[in-house]
């Protein structure tokens, strides 16, 4: 059995060295401004619209439909392209190109659906109406 | 000192996650179209996952495409064999039946011609490359009844009298989840703003649109706040042949409701305390129009939003704010 005050040794330069130094300080105060730039930009910036595109039923990826872009998905039989504040389902191998005939969409909570792949694309993002009543079934 | 530092210090990195609230949320599919809720209250985790669980036995139940559901044992099986349902099946046969007596046309047993016009969804493709003929809808008119169904409800069976005979209840089973939901969803203490397929009830004030029937901009936006909506249209499932719109909402006489009159109803959108209420009578206005059910509504105390081929009607107190 080791000898209590070698012990004591070992922890003993963690027991006299400073609680709270100088590089500590630095590192609160950048956790601290971090925390309080996050609550700010909870509120104050306001998100441009969005399209989150949902696959299978989970949530695949959320685009800003500021750029433009082309979604492949399902090895490439479906394609989503953003361009200019809209979105549509420009390509799909589904049986009734529901989702393809609803053509773009552009604002919040319009959406896109195609049952068989459960495929669902809406706009997300702030103003806009909160629901739609309505609307193309599949 | 230093203990009040290290509260601050938490305080302060969980105060952006409190700020975010207490939310759940799902987007899914059920009954071949989507839904979508956003709870917000401490138990919503909970919530959501009873209301997911709850959709998703629902649909095994109730679903027409789902080979195992009640609906389809009986759609398929052979006059005088009772099959055995579930309890929800019972509430829908019976509250249709409600509906039957209430408004005359809104008839869960219709399936049959629905199948004919091609607007099932195993047979919907948005297109026809024929028309059913008067006699084809003539034959399969007298099984169109629910009186052909006999409901035994302490053995739990249902039992047909005529084969063919088929039963969708497609036209409630959207409001009959959405109440359900929110039911669950109110039990946990959690406020909810549910939508099935265009169908809403909500807890809180939300602003919503409807959609237009010929696209294009929205047709009206509507306030609402602790009730519910819902729309039934002639331009959700149809397809057009030889120029003409056929569309998936059949009337008695078994043709696609308002098909030959001068100013059909092509969006009845319908508002109030419930989502199967509501349901029930977006079909039904679709098929009688205002003059008759326009009573029925004011007597119950719901709003509608009525849109012709060429101008609309509102009925009751809600403030539609128009944009056609």
């Amino acid at each position: 059995m080791k000898c209590l005050s070698e012990k004591a040794g070992v922890y003993g330069h963690y027991r006299n060295a400073k609680l709270f130094s100088k590089r500590d300080i630095v590192i609160l105060a950048a956790v601290l401004l971090l925390a309080a730039v996050s609550v700010v930009l909870l509120f104050v910036f306001p998100e441009g619209s969005r399209a989150d595109i949902y696959f299978e039923g989970e949530l695949y990826a959320s685009y800003s439909l500021n750029q433009k872009r082309t979604v492949e998905l399902n090895g490439g039989k479906i394609v989503i392209e953003i361009d200019g504040g809209k979105v549509a389902v420009t390509e799909n191998d589904c049986k009734d190109q529901i989702c393809v005939r609803t053509g773009y969409i552009s604002r919040v909570n319009e959406r896109i659906v195609c049952l068989p792949y459960r495929l669902t694309v809406v706009i997300r993002g702030k103003g806009g109406v909160d629901e739609i009543t309505g609307g193309i079934q599949s | 000192m230093r203990k009040e530092f290290a509260l601050l210090l938490v305080i302060l990195l969980v105060l952006p996650l409190i700020l975010t609230g207490c939310k759940a949320g799902e987007e899914n599919f059920i009954f071949g179209t989507y839904y979508r809720f956003e709870l917000r209250g401490s138990k919503s985790g909970a919530a959501k996952r009873e209301i997911n669980a709850f959709l998703a036995a629902l649909e095994k139940e109730l679903s027409t495409s789902h080979a195992q559901s009640a609906v389809s044992k009986i759609n398929h099986s052979q006059k005088d064999v009772s099959v055995p349902v579930p309890d929800s099946f019972i509430t829908m046969f019976k509250e249709s039946a409600r509906f039957y007596e209430m408004t005359e046309v809104f008839n869960p047993a219709l399936f049959p011609l629905v199948e004919l016009w091609n607007f099932s969804p195993d047979t919907f493709t948005g297109a026809a490359s024929y028309i059913p003929s008067a006699q084809s809808i003539a034959e399969l008119l007298p099984l169109c009844s629910l009186d052909v169904f006999l409901l035994d409800e302490n053995a739990k069976t249902v039992t047909k009298t005529q084969d063919g005979a088929k039963l969708d209840f497609g036209g409630i089973a959207k409001g009959y989840a959405v109440d359900r939901a929110y039911e669950i969803a109110k039990n946990r203490g959690a406020n909810a703003v549910i939508n099935i397929g265009g169908t809403i009830k909500t807890g809180r004030e939300i602003t919503v649109a409807v959609a237009s029937p010929r696209g294009g901009d929205y047709a009206a936006t509507v306030t609402l706040n602790n009730e519910s909506v819902a729309t039934s249209g002639d331009y959700e499932r149809y397809y057009i042949y030889d120029g003409v719109r056929y569309h998936h909402i059949l009337a008695p006489d078994g043709y696609p409701s308002g098909i030959n009159e001068d100013n059909p109803v092509i969006s009845a959108t319908v508002i109030g305390e419930s989502a199967m209420v509501c349901d029930a009578l977006s079909t039904t206005l679709m098929i009688v129009g205002a003059d008759k059910a326009g009573k029925l509504l004011t007597a119950i105390g719901y709003s509608a939003l009525i849109i012709y081929k060429d101008g609309y009607l509102i009925i009751g107190d809600k403030d539609f704010e128009m944009l056609i």
